[in-house]
């Protein structure tokens, strides 16, 4: 399960990116925040979206290292 | 087999569909929403793909490696550019820009159109007073010995094609009539639309002795025989002869003034001017502003102040002449005392003035030569320059001339006592009882000498080749050779 937890958060990283951009272009012409002071998000999503997916798949690698 | 994903297809029919109801309907204002809400098209690319995925994920289908796929990603570059680029467009709106231009089409392609003013006539008694509105051209007033008031002229009008000009033309027509006390002529100028630009040039007759008022925005006035006149105007030429009573000018930008034969006071206020010439005025003359031209002032009946924040210069009575320009000042044949005060370096030459004066430089050259009777008290002062001083063998007064560093020059005779100062000053007394006269240079030689005829002028030229010397009905010129 958990392997399949890491393939589906890798599959919708780029439309989560996506629809992350968007909002912040529809933000920025709506006059709410200019995309100069809102773009770190895309960042902080996209590091997010690789997090969950590390820690999805460490379900496994734990077994290799292995507590004592 | 892995699912194929059904956005593509369903974005271009979402396109097609807007597109389709910006043709059916041309009011749909397509562009202005694409431009503000064109992220609304990414937000449903990425949600419908997650929506997908997520279908394909819980049906155990196989799922993609990345959710979008490189050449999908080059797609959503594209978007992001022309979705910012049509934004940034209606935003600032460069179309205006252009319109501005297009706006000075009228200047840059068009022709200049002439239309007379034909002549119109109006009874009035004498002296009548008259108030005269021309925004832009020339305007001439004449007085003559008549029962009426007549004015002509002719426009010019900018424009693209004839007929616009004569739509112009005919909406800025020339009106004449009586209200009240006075005549009011007016060429209604400001009538014409902002692109046309009209002038109007009249010329107006009238009985003698009228009162007459004239505003205009620019443009040059002369007028000849009235009673009085009041001019208000941004920019323009003035020359006015023969008036009965005052003048008054205010001119923002003068170039050149000229009053001859002022019957009153004259009064003018320019923020700056080029040239001044103020030739037999009876009344007080009082001239605010900054010329950097030269100004004449010549047989003035009355006092004459002239003022702006670099000089001062006051003189009670002139019945010789004032030349002056940037770069000197000489007079001749002034009922003093003369107060003259410069902030600005200048060279001063006063000849046959009467009742002494105070003379004030930040520097230049001072030479003065009063005349032998009714000698004033005289207190001339420059920061660096010479002075030069030439008295009459006859006359009573008590010197004290003082040079801080600088010789003092005794050409008068043993009535002068030349001290030596410390730190290499001069000093110069002497005299008995009558008016004090004391001059002081920071940095210059002092002279002092016997009064041996006319001051030789300041002109440059007089220094290299001639001398010109003016006598009591004539220039003598001694030429070198």
């Amino acid at each position: 399960m958990a392997t399949a937890n890491a393939t589906l958060l890798r599959a919708i990283r780029g439309p989560v990116m996506l629809i992350t951009l968007g909002v912040l272009f529809l933000w920025d012409h709506l006059g709410t925040q200019p995309f100069s002071r809102t773009f770190p998000i895309l960042l902080i999503v996209y590091g997010v979206l690789k997090l969950l997916e590390r820690t999805a798949g460490t379900d496994e690698s734990r077994s290799y290292g292995g507590q004592p | 087999m892995r699912p194929r994903s059904l956005v593509g297809p369903l974005l271009l029919i979402a396109l097609g569909i807007l597109l389709l109801l910006q043709t059916l309907s041309p009011q749909f204002p397509l562009w202005e929403i694409a431009a503000q809400y064109w992220p609304l098209v990414l937000i449903a690319w990425g949600g419908l793909r997650l929506i997908e995925i997520l279908v394909w994920w819980l049906r155990g289908l196989p799922l993609p490696t990345s959710g979008l796929s490189g050449g999908e990603w080059t797609l959503v570059v594209i978007v992001c550019l022309l979705g910012s680029g049509l934004h940034a467009a209606h935003r600032y709106r460069p179309w205006d820009r252009l319109a501005v231009v297009a706006g000075k089409r009228v200047e840059l392609f068009g022709r200049t159109y002439e239309f007379p003013i034909a002549e119109q006539v109006l009874p009035a008694r004498r002296a009548p007073r008259v108030l005269i509105e021309n925004l832009r051209g020339a305007t001439r007033i004449k007085g003559v010995e008549a029962q009426e008031l007549r004015v002509r002229g002719h426009k010019t009008v900018r424009a693209l094609e004839n007929s616009e000009a004569s739509e112009t033309d005919s909406r800025t027509a020339l009106e004449l009539s009586a209200e009240q006390d006075r005549i009011v002529i007016r060429t209604n100028l400001d009538r014409a639309p902002a692109e046309n630009r009209v002038s109007a040039d009249i010329e107006v007759v009238l009985p003698k002795g009228a009162e007459v008022e004239v505003h205009a925005r620019e443009g040059d006035l002369e007028a000849d025989s009235v009673s009085s006149l009041i001019l208000t105007t941004d920019t323009g030429s003035v020359r006015a002869t023969n008036v009965q009573g005052a003048v008054r000018l205010h001119i923002g930008r003068a170039g050149s003034v000229k009053l001859m034969e002022i019957g009153g006071a004259a009064e003018i206020v320019t923020r700056r001017g080029r040239h001044l010439e103020l030739e037999g005025i009876r009344g007080p003359v009082s001239v605010e502003g900054f010329y950097s031209g030269d100004a004449r002032f010549a047989n003035l009946a009355g006092p004459l102040r002239l003022e702006n924040p670099q000089l001062t210069l006051r003189v009670p009575k002139l019945p010789g002449h004032i030349q002056m320009d940037l770069g000197d000042l000489s007079g001749a044949r002034l009922e003093g005392p003369v107060h003259f005060t410069s902030q600005r370096a200048l060279d001063v030459e006063l000849d046959a003035f009467t009742k002494g004066g105070e003379i004030s430089l930040d520097g230049g050259d001072i030479r003065l030569r009063p005349a032998p009777d009714n000698l004033g008290p005289i207190r001339a002062r420059t920061r660096s320059g010479d002075i030069e001083l030439a008295l009459s063998e006859s006359a009573s007064f008590q010197l004290r001339a003082r040079t801080e560093r600088g010789s003092v020059f005794n050409q008068f005779g043993p009535a002068l006592r030349e001290t030596a100062e410390p730190r290499g000053g001069g000093l110069l007394t002497g005299g008995a009882a009558g008016p004090l006269i004391e001059l002081e240079t920071l940095r210059g030689s002092i002279t002092v000498r016997k009064d041996t005829g006319p001051l030789p002028g300041l002109r440059k030229e007089s220094a290299r080749d001639t001398i010109e010397i003016e006598t009591g009905d004539g220039r003598l010129r001694i030429q070198r050779h």
